[in-house]
């Protein structure tokens, strides 16, 4: 958390990340670059080079694309996630050199503005089999540069988290438009039923992992019981871990009940920073703790500690015996709310 | 802490062993896969024609200039009587050069020329082509001879031949690979720039054989053949021999004289190419 912008806040965890990152890179630049060199010695330099800066960034896709999910599968992966919009943005910066690079070699020093040659140059849009690859690669392109430019949190508080996180879902509309552009490319061209088959299982891999999260996240999301009625019965007091929360749904809102110091309060779910959910984060230094990105939250009026500014809504609890209830009626953001005190605390 | 209770902070100096080791497997599993494609695209990767485009380096040919069936040199290379095509720089022709060519020779007919030509070598197989990179530049000396340098022309008569159009200038070297559908566009421009289109024939899977496409009257074509560029293509005309290349004489009006041919690529439920 930071409370001025600075370009990136860094740490050890961030440079071990990042230097990750630069590994992945390297290695496969120069195994692609030797490879060529020995397999295929006739290769052009301009076409290894565009091989391997789509294909490092078609890779990187797959492994920003799964991590969300793993991490909503398994808590161990945020370790991966917190960093994720490094990723992002090394991808895209792969993703353009290639892009920038196949139009200066195919479409500049010609009768045409290399732009308009991208669109005009093969006008077989009718035809599945013929059709302009080169169009859905620039159109995914444009996605990416969207989404990199905005990636940092001075355009994240400024769009605020629902526009931000709605362009940033954008990155499943560019990875449509980046497996078309390869299957009616490269592999159309390769005509290899080995990287066909590869695509298609990084394909479901991502497919699989998102159902298979989503599938999870729904039984968060019933609703409880009565839940047109002033109070509603949420959980036992049991079922929730010291300085952990329960999760529950209330008028349509994730709400999450934290227990921490003998005492009970609960939050909206959505971290106001990237929207991540608040309910499992843990209580660290008395404050509610994103397991996203560490933002933090006072559990008793949803505010961040000063000098922060976010706010989520609070929610009046009750006790009966040991079952704890909830006024489904969300409380203005950062309204402090009295934690209920647990017997014998 | 037990391994439970155990939480991530991104913005901490450091993790717990627990989040060190996740990441630590993670990026190992990554770099794995990662090059365990690398090594299986290296080794499906469909192999490259051995062309060759002798960038950086300028060489100088001398021979006598010729218009048809494309502007050319005739000379020697490799101790054979060849003739090169010229190109322009980028997607162009080098019609510029032949006209300033002309301007120097003074009414005198380029069969009588002696030129020499400095430009970037392009060769496969025994074609050689050579790009006249430093457009008026390219003109190093220009001499008149006494005997005129005819091209040998035979007819070889009407012929159906399927192939693929792309533009010489990459097919040759300048790029590779430079066929089909993933060099489609980029030939598109450079024929439509105009660089002369050529037929290539491929059998068992090389491409053998290669024929310049003019109209019927033997001049050059350029925009009508843009929408069969990358795609394979059956096209029938007269075939003429011109020293060491061959000519197709199409005639574009003829709805006959041109198809699309799918067979062995695609399907012909395909054919929503036809323009």
């Amino acid at each position: 958390m930071s409370v001025s912008y600075t370009s990136i806040l860094w740490n050890r965890q961030k440079k071990a990340y990042d230097l990750g990152i630069l590994v992945f890179v390297l290695v496969f630049s120069v195994l692609f670059f030797v490879g060529h060199a020995v397999l295929h010695p006739n290769a052009t330099f301009e076409t290894i080079f565009i091989r391997n800066f789509g294909l490092l960034a078609f890779l990187l896709l797959h492994v920003v694309l799964i991590i969300g999910p793993l991490a909503r599968l398994n808590a161990r992966f945020l370790v991966i996630l917190y960093n994720r919009r490094h990723l992002g943005v090394t991808m895209f910066m792969l993703a353009a050199v290639h892009g920038v690079f196949s139009i200066m070699n195919f479409h500049t020093l010609g009768d045409m503005n290399p732009i308009k040659s991208v669109f005009l140059s093969n006008l077989s849009y009718d035809s599945l089999i013929h059709f302009p690859f080169q169009v859905l690669g620039f159109l995914a392109l444009i996605i990416l540069v969207l989404m990199a430019t905005t990636s940092h949190d001075f355009w994240l508080k400024n769009l605020g988290p629902k526009v931000w996180k709605a362009l940033h879902m954008m990155v499943y509309v560019a990875y449509a438009l980046i497996i078309l552009h390869v299957v009616l490319g490269a592999l159309q061209n390769e005509n290899s039923p080995i990287l066909f088959g590869i695509v298609l299982a990084g394909f479901l891999l991502i497919s699989s992992l998102h159902l298979l999260a989503a599938f999870r996240e729904r039984s968060i999301d019933k609703p409880l019981d009565q839940a047109t009625a002033e109070w509603v019965k949420a959980c036992q007091v049991n079922d929730i871990k010291n300085d952990r929360a329960k999760i529950v749904t209330v008028s349509g809102e994730r709400v999450a009940i934290f227990k921490y110091n003998g005492k009970l309060s609960a939050v909206n779910n959505f971290c106001r920073h990237q929207g991540g959910p608040l309910g499992e984060g843990k209580i660290v230094d008395g404050c509610i703790t994103c397991p996203w990105h560490g933002y933090q939250y006072l559990p008793e009026n949803g505010q961040s500690p000063p000098p922060f500014t976010e706010k989520v809504e609070t929610y009046r609890l009750k006790l009966e015996g040991e079952e704890v209830w909830i006024h489904p009626e969300p409380l203005a953001e950062g309204t402090y709310v009295k934690p209920i005190q647990l017997a014998g605390s | 802490m037990n391994e439970k209770d155990d939480f991530y902070i991104g913005w901490q100096d450091s993790a717990s062993p627990t989040y060190s080791k996740a990441r630590k497997t993670f990026f190992l599993l990554s770099l794995l896969a990662l090059i365990l494609f690398a090594v299986i695209y290296l080794a499906v990767e469909k192999p490259f024609i051995d062309s060759y485009f002798d960038y950086g380096n300028l060489t100088e040919l001398e021979g006598t200039v010729v218009e048809y069936p494309v502007f050319g040199l005739q000379t020697t290379v490799n101790h054979q009587q060849v003739t090169v095509p010229l190109v322009g720089f980028g997607k162009f022709d080098a019609l510029p050069v032949l006209e300033k060519l002309k301007t120097q020779a003074n009414a005198r007919p380029l069969s009588k020329l002696r030129v020499t030509l400095r430009g970037t070598l392009i060769q496969y197989q025994e074609k050689t082509w050579m790009e006249l990179t430093e457009g008026d530049e390219s003109i190093i000396n220009i001499e008149t001879t006494e005997v005129a340098q005819e091209a040998i022309r035979r007819s070889m008569g009407e012929q159906r031949i399927t192939g693929e159009i792309v533009d010489p200038k990459c097919f040759f070297g300048v790029m590779n690979p430079a066929y089909k559908k993933i060099h489609r566009a980029c030939a598109v421009r450079c024929i439509s720039g105009g660089i002369p289109p050529i037929l290539a024939i491929r059998e068992g899977g090389e491409f053998k054989d290669y024929y310049f496409i003019l109209d019927e009257k033997g001049q050059p074509i350029h925009q009508q053949v843009l929408p069969y560029v990358g795609v394979p293509v059956s096209m029938s005309g007269e075939v003429e021999e011109v020293e060491d290349w061959k000519v197709l004489k199409v005639n574009w009006n003829d709805r006959q004289a041109l198809s699309l041919d799918f067979s062995g690529e695609v399907s012909s439920c395909e054919l929503a190419l036809n323009p």
